[in-house]
């Protein structure tokens, strides 16, 4: 490719030779254009961006200002408006600049888009945060230290900010966000000057952090649209694509959509995926002091569906390039000529590049359009195409698609009347009457197949589970097959015409209840349910989920409302918040319900490095810490984050010296999922950032192993090892849950004493299921006179059971028969010390066996009966195992130990072949009953879906994946009384 | 400017003066370290440390010759997650005007440029950087000839989106004969930049110091080995690199020259891992 640039060195080869440095200086490039191309030096101003465009309307609204406080934060759950951070604002929208001194996400400052919402009523910010960066280490994103205010009002007003690439301070970057009165949009544009010593390949780009399951991003080329290719870091210049614009679009009605054009060239190039796009200018080699520049239009218009908002792109793109569009406007019915706007409709319009039948890779998806209230839709297309519009409703392909051609100035569509749905109406109560908030859980059943139901996001967000499929799985309710019973009792809502199973649900702790439906389109079915609380609870002990996302955090777009509502339905009583990086309360949702009294709510956060720094020992690439729950904290909304810490760059002994001091209290650190493995180069779980191995001791003191990491204090305060709790299930990850078990029981054996916890880690309705697994926390605690310090107390001396399922009641009982519950506070055990074991559960929970683990081994397995001819729907015949076990059985007298009691289903056989890290990772995957190389090296298989037959097909209906799985904390025997002695690593 | 820079800098007058202090003792006619019966007399190893040749000292005789000069590099750092491949090819010119006179050019270059950022990569292929060379041998005495000379960087890269970067560069050549088959070449460089950027100059300076030692055991073969330091100043001063060097030249055929150049800068503020060099020449011998 040859570049450009010869036409300025021509004029100096007339005038001479060494004198023309300051000729060429003087008349290659007039001083006016350059704006701050030539670096920064404190008063450049890059000039204004997209000069074409031209926005008018009667309001001439315009502002900018510093926010105030909690006042001044725009609507929705995302919106992350804090004191400091800088509002750009006009009659059509609302938009908030980071403070330079509040870094998010993977900015290391301010500067970035924090919210960006329409001024319509109930409009929700949905997005994130926006950042500049040129490549996609963490050197190269830009960490701005200045912002200037331009106001020039009534033309424009604007933020510049002013600053350099985070590691490499020769690159300077200075970028300009400027709002006119009734753009849609902002304007900016980014100057980066490059001071470095070597040519630097640079992608100058604005960096939309999607987050996993919030907004989705769509981009118009071939075979696109929400489909992208994967997304890996190693090779991710496999992945950039050239497109006209890129929009996204959240899984709310209420969530704004967004749409960036670039202004100053006809493509804008990038990478996209669920969790990130990055889109700016080509990928440039830039020579030591030289400059690139790049201009773009980030536009935002209300919801549902991002047809508002490419019809923005549209009209920038026509505006700027003089491409032209056709205006298309239609009207859908859905059985019976009724018009029927619902967000599950779609209607999503492709470019055809072959004949209608072709395969995506025929076609260029260019919009897609949610019909309003009464059916009718409109948007623009680009003119003069051949195009296809194919409805979708519940995921799938709703009849054949209609063709047409924009071959004229505007077009209106023939009557798209489509099948109507089948609508179910459900109510649950309690066995007197009372509503009851639940529940619901559709699965197929015979003839329908889960096939014939099974519906995705345009082929994104493709849920196994999702069968039938009721709405977007990362939205409110209805999400995938579930549906929230709100305090009425009842709910309402459309299902796609079959035949289902309906399960109406309040926890693993009550009764569970099924109907079977037959469902035809247009018809409308009534169903009943009574569920009743089962005696499976010993007194004093409250059920608690420590680690709960919502729509706040980055990767979920539940609203508060249904997070709030689901805390109810699965009857969890107390709630850890632990949003990434932000802190939420759901004070207001819980209130809006009613249901305060139903459940508490603690404030917390799960901080979530994202930039990586950490070297640990032979680590060729840096790393992150991975994700930390600390609860209660202070919700503060005035404040970033809401008062959540600056994570970044933190080594957790650091990170909890600095989360001390935002403690509402005595707090816990908890360390989740340890060994989860890393997310598009961003370590989850420390100990395999670190790597640690189960098998080594963890040293007095740092010593350049890997186990040594967990020895060092960073910043002289708490030592990196220095968390309360570890997650031991996470999840229904089976896999997971005994790798982590297998770290828990290395602590245990090192006498490094942490509580066992079991969350749900859920981000929505459908596919981590809230309360699955859960901490059954001992101590004396009941609801209605919580006390949150004595409660995690409990929490942090381990005085818990973690389960899906079953629930161990469990006493370790001396001579005086004195009830001692598993903690970690060592026991004296007396004469004829035994463990007490009860051992209950709901019908539907399959127990196969009751396990004592000591020291890491089990030593005892009692084998349970069958559950087969119980009934799963019953209220009876809860108790699976009571009776007493010596503590001799188990011990040798005079050696101190742990003991462990787990229940429930057999444990599969796994092996530790693929790379002797001490952790399962094979299972016996040809059934030969061992672990061995015929089996594939880390191939591990999770239980999957069963059939009805199987005593797992109930609770695994409930929570997907669930491997019925129950866990005590230990029982420390200190035979002589004198102090515990932990017994070592095997 | 850096420490190194700053004396290196005072030291040029000094060797200035040396140098005419040194023709003034010279016979008018040309030094015989140029007119040995070497194959090719006072030659550096031909390697691009810098566009267009520069910051490798040239020449110490004068002749006609004409050549094709590929250049290549490469810098992985793999702690930084970068990397630079380079790689170019220019012809290049000299011309002898008077005993001890000659002009020399190197015309821009066929460019190749790869940088990765991460796995973030870009590349082009354009024009390089363009020369213009006056030079002037002043012969010491029989062993010895130094020569003085000026460069002017003609700003032609095309990898430049918004800037031009242009350069100078003086310094002295040298020869010495310690036998009929062994010389040492070298000599001192000042190499300068100024990269134009809408009225800012990031000007970087690298005065270089090499000297090498040519073995030629026979009429058409030519061994070198050396080694070279450099010190930058301006932006990001320092010491650059202790760059070893090594060339192989072949002269199959009277008049034609193949030479193959390698060095490895060591230690400094460049990170190049390694360069090379491949020159196809023809003398013209009956410039000598």
């Amino acid at each position: 490719m040859l570049s450009a640039g010869v036409p300025c060195f021509v004029r100096t080869l007339a005038p001479g030779l060494v004198l023309g440095v300051a000729l060429a200086a003087a008349g290659c490039n007039p001083a006016e254009d350059w704006g701050c191309l030539a670096g920064d030096d404190g008063q450049c101003m890059p000039r204004s961006p997209c000069a074409g465009l031209q926005f008018t309307c009667a309001q001439s609204e315009l502002g900018i200002r510093r926010v105030a406080g909690a006042e001044d934060r725009p609507n929705g759950v995302k919106a992350d408006a804090a004191a400091g951070d800088i509002v750009l604002e006009n009659a059509v929208l609302t938009a908030v600049l980071g403070g330079i001194e509040t870094p998010r996400t993977l900015a290391p400052s301010g500067g970035g888009v924090v919210d960006l919402v329409p001024r319509v009523p109930d409009a929700l910010d949905e997005l994130n945060h926006a950042f500049q960066a040129v490549g996609i280490l963490p050197d190269d994103a830009a960490r701005y230290t200045r912002v200037d205010w331009v106001d020039q009002r009534p033309e424009f007003v604007a933020a510049v900010f002013r600053g350099h690439l985070d590691l490499r301070p020769e690159v300077e970057i200075v970028t300009r966000y400027e709002l006119r009165a009734c753009e849609s949009g902002l304007r900016v544009r980014s100057e980066i000057y490059q001071g470095s010593r070597d040519p630097l390949t640079m992608f100058p780009a604005d960096a939309l952090f999607w987050g996993d399951r919030s907004l989705t991003p769509f981009v118009p080329i071939v075979g696109g649209g929400y489909a992208h290719p994967e997304l890996d870091l190693e090779t991710i210049g496999d992945a950039f694509r050239d497109s006209a614009f890129v929009a996204a679009d959240a899984h709310d009605e209420q969530g704004a959509a967004y749409a960036i054009v670039a202004c100053d060239s006809r493509t804008q190039a990038g990478f996209h995926s669920e969790t990130l796009s990055a889109v700016g200018a080509e990928r440039t080699l830039v020579m030591p002091g030289d400059s690139v520049a790049f201009e773009r239009f980030i536009a935002v218009a209300p919801g549902p569906g991002q047809q508002r908002a490419t019809d923005l792109a549209f009209e920038v793109r026509a505006q700027l390039f003089g491409e032209q569009t056709t205006a298309v406007t239609g009207q859908t019915l859905r059985g019976e000529g009724a018009a029927r706007g619902e967000r599950r409709l779609s209607l999503l319009f492709s470019e055809l590049l072959g004949d209608a039948s072709g395969p995506a890779e025929t076609r260029v998806p260019w919009a897609e359009a949610i019909p309003d209230e009464d059916g009718s839709f409109a948007l623009s297309l680009p003119r003069n195409k051949h195009f296809s519009l194919q409805p979708f409703a519940f995921g799938r392909e709703l009849g054949r698609a209609m063709v047409f051609d924009t071959d004229r100035d505007a077009i209106e569509l023939p009557v798209l009347d489509l099948a109507e749905p089948a609508t179910l109406t459900v109510n649950v109560a309690r066995t007197d009457q009372t509503p009851l908030v639940a529940e619901l859980v559709l699965v197929p059943r015979a003839p329908t197949t889960a096939d014939e139901v099974r519906g995705s996001q345009f082929g994104v967000f493709a849920e196994e589970r999702c069968a039938p499929y009721l709405g977007p799985p990362h939205a409110g309710s209805p999400a995938c097959n579930r549906v929230l019973v709100g305090k009425s009792g009842s709910a309402r809502f459309d299902v796609p015409p079959g035949n289902y199973f309906v399960y109406a649900s309040h926890g693993p702790f009550w009764s569970l209840a099924r109907a079977a439906v037959s469902l035809d389109a247009g018809e409308k079915t009534e169903l009943s349910f009574e569920l009743s609380p089962l005696s499976l609870l010993p007194d004093g002990v409250l059920s608690a989920d420590f680690h709960v996302h919502g729509g706040a955090s980055y990767d979920s777009s539940l609203p508060d409302r249904d997070r709030a509502l689901s805390f109810v339905a699965m009857g969890v009583d107390v709630i850890a918040a632990t949003d990434h990086d932000v802190v939420s309360d759901y004070a207001r949702a819980l209130g809006e319900l009613g249901l305060q009294r139903e459940v508490r709510v603690m404030p917390g956060v799960e901080t979530t490095g994202q930039i990586l720094f950490l070297r640990p020992p032979g680590s060729d690439v840096p790393r992150v810490i991975g994700h930390f729950n600390f609860w209660p904290l202070r919700h503060n909304p005035a404040l970033p984050r809401n008062g959540a810490p600056d994570d970044e760059r933190q080594e957790p002994g650091a990170l909890f010296d600095r989360v001390e001091r935002l403690y509402d209290g005595r707090g816990v650190a908890q360390l989740n999922h340890p060994f989860l493995p890393s997310d598009l180069g961003r370590d989850t779980g420390y100990l395999a950032a670190i790597e640690y191995d189960p098998r080594r001791a963890v040293p007095s003191g740092p010593d350049g192993t890997h186990e040594g990491e967990l020895s060092r204090r960073p910043a002289n305060g708490h030592r990196n090892l220095d968390f309360d709790a570890q997650e031991v299930m996470n999840g229904t990850s089976v896999e997971q849950m005994l790798r982590y078990r297998v770290g828990w029981f290395s602590f245990l054996n090192q006498g490094i004493l942490r509580a066992g916890t079991a969350n749900s880690d859920s981000h929505t309705l459908a596919t981590d299921v809230l309360g699955y697994p859960r901490n059954l926390v001992f101590g004396g605690h009941t609801l209605a006179n919580f006390e949150r310090e004595r409660f995690n107390q409990s929490v942090r001396h381990g005085e818990l059971v973690g389960t899906n399922g079953p629930v161990l009641d469990l006493c370790f009982m001396d001579a005086n028969q004195a009830c001692a519950r598993p903690s970690l506070s060592a026991l004296a055990p007396g004469a004829n010390a035994r463990f007490h074991v009860a051992l209950r559960a709901a019908p539907y929970v399959p127990i196969d066996e009751l396990r004592f683990v000591v020291n890491g081994s089990v030593r005892k397995t009692i084998a349970l009966p069958p559950t087969s001819g119980r009934d799963p729907f019953g209220t009876s015949d809860l108790t699976r195992f009571e009776g007493d076990i010596a503590l001799s059985e188990l011990a040798s007298a005079g050696t101190d130990c742990w003991i462990v009691i787990e229940a429930g289903l057999r444990l599969p056989l796994v092996g530790d072949l693929e790379d002797d890290d001490g952790l399962p990772d094979t299972t016996d995957n040809n059934g030969d009953g061992r672990v061995d190389a015929a089996d594939v090296a880390g191939d591990f298989r999770e239980p999957g879906r069963v059939t009805e037959n199987d005593p797992r097909f109930h609770l695994e209906t409930l929570a997907p994946g669930a491997w019925s799985s129950a866990f005590g904390n230990p029982f420390l025997i200190d035979w002589s009384g004198d102090g515990w002695v932990a017994p070592g690593l095997p | 400017m850096g420490r190194a820079g700053t004396t290196v800098m005072r030291a040029l007058p000094a060797l200035a003066t040396l140098a005419l202090l040194s023709s003034t003792l010279s016979s008018p006619a040309l030094a015989r370290p140029c007119q040995s019966a070497l194959p090719e007399a006072g030659a550096s190893a031909r390697l691009g440390f810098a566009p267009a040749g520069f910051g490798s000292v040239p020449e110490a005789c004068p002749v006609t010759d004409s050549s094709l000069q590929g250049t290549a590099s490469a810098l992985l750092a793999f702690d930084d997650f970068y990397g630079l491949l380079e790689a170019g090819v220019a012809p290049r010119f000299r011309r002898r005007l008077f005993d001890s006179d000659w002009v020399s050019l190197w015309l821009p270059s066929l460019e190749y440029r790869f940088s990765a950022n991460a796995t973030i990569e870009a590349h082009t292929l354009g024009l390089g950087d363009a020369a213009v060379g006056y030079h002037h041998a002043l012969a010491v005495n029989q062993r010895l000839v130094l020569t003085p000379y000026l460069r002017v960087l003609y700003p032609f890269d095309t990898g430049y989106r918004n800037a031009t970067r242009y350069g100078f560069e003086h310094g002295l050549s040298a020869s010495l004969l310690l036998s009929p088959r062994i010389e040492l070449v070298g000599g001192l460089a000042f190499p300068a930049f100024f990269t134009h950027n809408g009225g800012r100059v990031l000007a970087v300076f690298v005065p270089s110091f090499e000297t090498e030692a040519v073995l030629s055991p026979t009429a058409w073969l030519g061994i070198v080995l050396g080694a070279g330091v450099r010190v930058r100043s301006g932006k990001q001063p320092g010491f650059e690199s202790f760059d070893p060097r090594a060339a192989l030249r072949l002269y199959p055929v009277s008049g034609l020259r193949i030479e193959l150049a390698a060095a490895a800068p060591l230690w400094g503020g460049d990170r190049t891992d390694l360069l090379l060099g491949l020159n196809l020449g023809w003398l013209f011998l009956d410039s000598r």
